[in-house]
């Protein structure tokens, strides 16, 4: 192969310019002629009986075209979701959430929407709410879905909507022999997104069908969903994503789609839903979690069974949950050799927000424990915390979750590096600590993405994705990717996303996936226009056969020199007139014997270290230093690897340090909003030092796996245990708010002066 | 957003006439970073929105006068924090103004405004309260000043009646060579609001003075450790005695931000260093303690 | 005291829009508003330009930092009548004659922009910044930036950009940039 000149380079996002100078247009920028503007009336009480709305004040205000409750919808109300069709377009008869969409307001301008709004009376009979595994699995715990279908098709008869469960060897017998085991419960809070951008979305009437502009990570998923809620073919329902504002998760599936979609369609004209930030604080957040766990091991540390209980607390309405928790539950163990297992997971549902997939899909939550039991460990059979998880980790080739894709990584090496960076074992001062943790995930198994390639009349190429690109550099990878196939300067390939019409079909922008499936896809799509290319030149007899095509610098070597593809074309197909299109597909192989459909493209794992000094005083943690190692296989863009490795760092230091949604007992949401629901800024952050390590051992292009969640996943459990090592306190609850650090180091003694 | 009319008047006179006009409910708009917030969600509806900046007798300017200084009603945080007289001479009040929210909001916010909002974590009050400040205010009947402490009354509420606003608030200089600090502990690093603030004070003839912030309905003096202190604030016992008085002087609550009990015990820690920041300033060793 | 010429001088002054005149981007603006309507909301929909984003609307996460005589602000939270006989610089106006100002550039290269939401607000406190502080520490850097949130970068490569920024800046002759 001739010398690779844009992958592994760190090329300049194609998006660049217009983000530093404001031009790029998100869709709360976007505005269509004759649009209405809808604004929500939120639900004020978690559950509640609707007894009335008096919307007369809203309908009558000039410029109001219409008041929608669920009365006006048709009955019985539209649900969607994207694995149970739950969520009704607004609440029916009953709120599930503090803030459940009760009505919508649509009117001509924003300013009459936002003032109609106040004018609504709703009168409410407020009920009981469940806010928490314990109170939503109490035998007489309201049902939020009586009746409703669960996971399993079975009827729902409690407020659980999913329960898996997953086992090997023989975990009873192996607790029997054990005489070191680990019991222990840890929480995992309730987190939102916080992306910056403000959900919003454009619906508007299409041929019979509906058009949706929306910050939508997954297209397809969208144009299923608002397919079936509104009774439409999915050649009716265009979606076009624009690009996202930040998604993690949180824009991969409908929220306020659908409502728009439908509004558009009962008025006949476009219909824009904007909202703020707050309003985020109403639509999603991350499940929650409590984990007990069991975990045994035997004298030098390793690891004999694991037994897993992982209750995630989800919202009102199913969403991707069941999803989530099914899939994290299946890695349940972690990185580890694990002889014996057994982890049931389930998904409960609540009264409070919908939650849905964000950063580690499960794994952030799973991993708290995991890794904490770890420490646990090393802190009883008194083995270092790097040592006992070096004696634990499988060797490259080896199967280590049975019936799965054996272990893809050089992993004690990444352990080690990352231990190294953060200097393990050099000497510090008191209240200084140092931890380490491991973090892994797996992309979609089965997945499909398919890529088109247009080489156009003078050379120039469109690349059509389902692909959606939210800052993690997507467009820039395909473009990188499909200049090195074709061997044509990467500013002449233009990236084509998320538009269902134009680009053919993608699974999901989710799971960390798209380098690898997307990105075979768009290779596959090159390659076949290479191979036309060469049938091209053979049949002008510019070469004497296929095999022979050379490709380089936009050109086809033949017999009189180089020709240009544009060249190629003019003289195949006339003066401008055609182009040819290439097709490329990636398919995940699918296997009905796996739980989950399918094996593993590849593992992505990160190894994160952490320095923190603690102040015994006041509790504060300051961390000195986060480093993260990442497999990534190749980084067909290390510029842009490096800055989701950072940004998922200190996403994960939000919720191990600062962040959590707190609910009352009624279940109403108290810290809605950025002024009480506080994210890093630029004064929180520590040193960051990232590592990439490239085997060129994936199945993506090049060798690439995957990245984007994994640097999210063990930042909490790497500070939790610095923490320990630098004051002596064991913590299981996160965040590790300055508060909870200091009670602990009270009850312990621990606390006071600081000074030697 | 709720519908109001606006007004920008450039005589105190037009001002007041507006304030008390037939119609209002009116709100004066300096920084407007509550105000323009607090009408968005709803918790203040004004018929009116009247704006300070045009109006001449107003002023940003921070004057060093003979006494002391006078910071105008339109001095911005951000220029309070930054002005070199005022950090020599006042540090508590500049760094207490440097805290406050962001640079943005620093930019726009006024300290008139942080004391007219009167919020019991108002960071700038402790600071203000230590060098017993005046409150000059305006109104149509005239003007009036008024010491900082009887100037907050309680949460959110001043001594302001209706159709006064304040013109300027005087610092007047200690009577010897001093020193203050404030310090304050939040939930993050960066832009946030306090859990504990305090102020502390030490002058050269032993004196010191504290003040408090997010522990009582509004922010106070903790005179009865002052007395204490007086008779010698590094001596162990003396100073033990008199944390006792701080913390018995303390009311704070339990809230989303901190629980009662660690907002008593940051209280200590938040004192301590206030106060050893303060004797460190005027050249005096912190202490054991 | 007040006479009823003074009442009525009062009332006269209260109105629902007003004409206001300020130098946007170097150009003098006249443009009548609402006064309800926010600086964000004037410049995003009056004005048409989009690149001062909106997010959180209560001067909190800093998405629509613009500067107002040489000062950053929360647009979001600073009614448009107020800016009548100002200066205002919003991101459009940086680059001139189609060239990248440089801390634009250096958000390019340190590779400081990811979804993009967050990086006209903190184009403009940085340029503030620059403004007063031609040679700012990490720390300086820091708490300029304290008042923009980002939930992508981890905020690293946005400090490194501003600091390189700054260095060019200062290598830059004075009189051909204004910094």
């Amino acid at each position: 192969m001739t010398e690779v000149e844009y992958v592994g380079k760190s090329i300049r996002r194609a998006d660049s310019v217009k983000k530093v100078t404001g031009a790029l247009e998100y869709t709360i920028d976007s505005n269509m002629a004759g649009m209405l503007h809808g604004k929500l009336l939120r639900s004020a009480f978690a559950r509640a009986r609707i007894i009335s709305i008096d919307m007369a004040g809203a309908q009558q205000m000039p410029g109001v075209v219409a008041v929608l409750t669920a009365s006006e919808l048709p009955q019985p109300v539209p649900r969607f979701g994207p694995v149970i069709a739950d969520q009704p377009l607004l609440a029916s008869g009953e709120t599930k959430y503090h803030g459940e969409p009760i009505a919508i307001v649509l009117a001509n301008d924003e300013d009459t929407a936002a003032a109609a709004i106040r004018q609504i009376r709703v009168e409410y009979e407020e009920l009981p709410a469940v806010c928490t595994v314990a109170d939503a699995l109490r035998p007489d715990a309201p049902l939020l879905h009586p009746g409703g279908k669960r996971h399993d098709g079975r009827i729902c008869d409690s407020n659980v909507c999913g329960e898996f469960e997953f086992k090997w060897g023989d975990v009873d017998q192996a607790k029997r022999e054990c005489a070191r085991i680990i019991d222990d419960v840890y929480s995992f809070p309730m987190i939102h997104h916080h992306a910056l951008e403000p959900l919003s979305c454009i619906a508007y009437p299409m041929d019979g069908g509906v058009a949706i502009k929306s910050p939508i990570q997954s297209p397809f998923i969208l144009q299923r969903v608002i397919a079936s809620c509104l009774g439409l073919e999915l050649s009716a329902v265009r979606v076009i994503a624009s690009d996202i504002g930040g998604g993690f998760g949180g824009r991969g599936y409908p929220k306020l789609e659908p409502l728009a979609a439908y509004s558009a369609m009962r008025t006949g004209r476009p219909v824009k839903i904007s909202t703020s930030l707050d309003d985020g604080f109403f639509t999603v957040r991350r499940l929650a979690a409590t984990v007990s766990i069991q975990t045994g091991f035997d004298s030098e540390g390793r690891i004999v069974f694991q037994d897993v209980k992982a209750d995630f607390l989800m919202g009102a309405y199913a969403d991707a949950c069941t999803r989530i928790v099914q899939k994290a539950g299946f890695l349940g163990c972690g990185l580890y050799r694990t002889p014996n297992a057994r982890i049931v997971s389930r998904a409960i549902y609540s009264n409070t927000v919908v939650s849905t997939a964000c950063r580690g899909f499960g794994m952030p939550q799973l991993v708290w424990a995991i890794e904490s039991q770890m420490n646990a460990a090393s802190r009883l059979l008194k083995i270092d915390p790097l040592e006992i998880r070096l004696r634990n980790l499988p060797a490259r080739g080896e199967v280590f979750v049975p019936g799965d894709t054996p272990a893809d990584g050089d992993w004690r090496e990444g352990l080690k590096k990352a231990a190294a960076m953060v200097g393990w074992g050099d000497p510090k001062k008191s209240n200084v600590g140092r931890g380490i943790a491991i973090g892994v995930k797996t992309p979609i198994p089965a997945s499909v993405s398919n890529a088109v390639a247009k080489l156009c009349a003078d050379g120039s190429v469109t690349v059509a994705v389902g692909t959606t690109e939210m800052g993690q550099g997507a467009r820039t990878v395909f473009a990188q990717i499909a200049a090195e196939v074709l061997r044509i300067p990467v500013e002449q390939i233009k990236v084509i996303m998320g538009d269902t019409t134009v680009a053919p079909f993608d699974l999901a922008t989710a799971g960390s996936r798209s380098t690898v499936t997307m990105g075979t896809a768009v290779m596959a799509a090159c390659e076949d226009l290479l191979i036309q290319l060469g049938a091209i030149a053979r049949e002008l007899g510019v070469i004497d056969r296929e095999e022979d095509a050379e490709f380089a610098n936009a050109t086809i070597r033949g017999h009189q020199g180089p020709i240009s593809y544009g060249e190629l074309l003019k003289q195949y197909l006339g003066t401008l007139q055609g182009e040819i299109v290439g097709r490329g597909m990636f398919q995940g192989e699918k296997d009905s014997s796996h739980p989950l459909g399918g094996l593993s493209d590849f593992w992505e794992v990160v190894f994160t270290s952490a320095e923190v000094e603690v102040d015994r005083a006041t509790g504060k943690v300051a961390v000195r230093k986060l480093v993260n190692v990442s497999e990534v296989g190749l980084a067909i863009n290390p510029l842009q690897a490096r800055a989701q490795e950072e940004g998922g760092l200190i996403m994960g230091l939000g919720h191990t340090l600062m962040e959590e949604l707190v609910y009352d007992e009624s279940g109403k949401l108290l810290n809605a909003g950025p002024l009480d629901y506080r994210i890093p800024t630029a004064m929180d952050i520590p040193t960051i030092e990232t590592h990439l390590m490239e085997n060129r051992d994936g199945p993506g292009p090049f060798g690439a796996k995957g990245i984007g969640e994994g640097p999210v996943i063990a930042v909490a459990p790497a500070i939790a245990d610095a923490v320990y090592d630098a004051v002596g306190v064991v913590i299981k609850d996160l965040p590790l708010t300055p508060e909870r650090v200091w009670s602990a180091l009270n009850a312990s003694g621990r606390g006071g002066k600081n000074g030697n | 957003m709720v519908t109001f009319k606006y007004a920008a008047p450039t005589t105190l006179e037009d001002a007041f006439s507006l304030l008390s006009g037939a119609v209002c409910d009116a709100a004066p708009l300096a920084g407007g970073t509550d105000l323009i917030n607090n009408i968005r969600v709803g918790a203040q509806s004004p018929k009116l929105v009247i704006l300070l900046r045009k109006i001449r007798e107003l002023s940003g300017a921070i004057q060093e006068k003979q006494e002391g200084v006078l910071i105008g009603a339109l001095a911005i945080l951000s220029e309070i924090a930054q002005h070199a007289c005022l950090r020599r001479n006042f540090p508590a009040i500049t760094e207490s103004a440097n805290l406050i929210g962001s640079k943005q909001i620093r930019n726009r916010a006024t300290m008139a405004g942080n004391i007219c909002n009167a919020s019991p974590a108002a960071d700038t009050v402790p600071a203000l309260l230590l060098y017993d400040a005046t409150v000059n205010i305006a109104g149509s009947n005239g003007r009036r000043s008024v010491p900082i402490a009887s100037f907050v009354r309680s949460p959110n509420r001043t001594c302001l009646a209706a159709g006064e606003i304040v013109e300027s608030i005087f610092v007047p200089y200690p009577a010897a060579p001093s020193s203050s600090c404030y310090v304050r502990f939040a939930r993050r690093q960066g832009a946030d609001l306090a859990i504990v603030g305090v102020a502390a004070f030490a002058s050269v003839t032993n004196e010191i003075r504290l003040a408090l912030a997010a522990v009582g309905p509004t922010a106070f003096r903790a005179y009865g450790a002052e007395s204490i202190w007086q008779q010698g604030v590094q001596v162990p016992d003396i100073w033990e005695r008199g944390l006792a008085k701080v913390v018995d002087a303390a009311t704070p609550i339990s809230d989303l931000r901190a629980s009662r009990e660690y907002r008593l015990a940051l209280i200590k820690v938040l004192t301590a260093e206030a106060v050893r920041c303060s004797l460190n300033r005027i050249g005096t060793r912190g202490g054991q303690w | 005291m007040f006479t009823e010429q003074n009442r009525n001088a009062g009332r006269a002054m209260v109105t629902d829009s007003i004409a206001i005149t300020f130098t946007l981007n170097g150009a003098t603006t006249s443009i009548d508003v609402s006064c309800t309507h926010t600086l964000a909301k004037v410049l995003r929909e009056q004005l048409g330009l989009i690149g001062t984003k909106i997010s959180c609307e209560q001067g909190e996460c800093g998405a629509c930092t613009v500067i107002v005589d040489g000062k950053a602000v929360n647009s979001c939270i600073v009614l448009a009548p107020e800016v009548d006989g100002c200066e205002v610089l919003t991101i459009e106006g940086l680059a001139q004659h189609g060239e990248l100002h440089p801390i634009q550039t250096a958000f390019i290269e340190e590779g400081a922009v990811q979804c993009g939401y967050c990086t006209s607000g903190m184009i403009m406190s940085a340029k503030a910044l620059l403004m007063e502080n031609s040679d700012p520490t990490d720390l300086d850097i820091r708490e300029a930036l304290a008042g923009n949130l980002c939930r992508c970068t981890g905020y690293q490569r946005i400090v490194r950009a501003v600091s390189s920024a700054a260095k060019k800046l200062q290598t830059v002759d004075a009189g051909s940039m204004k910094g």
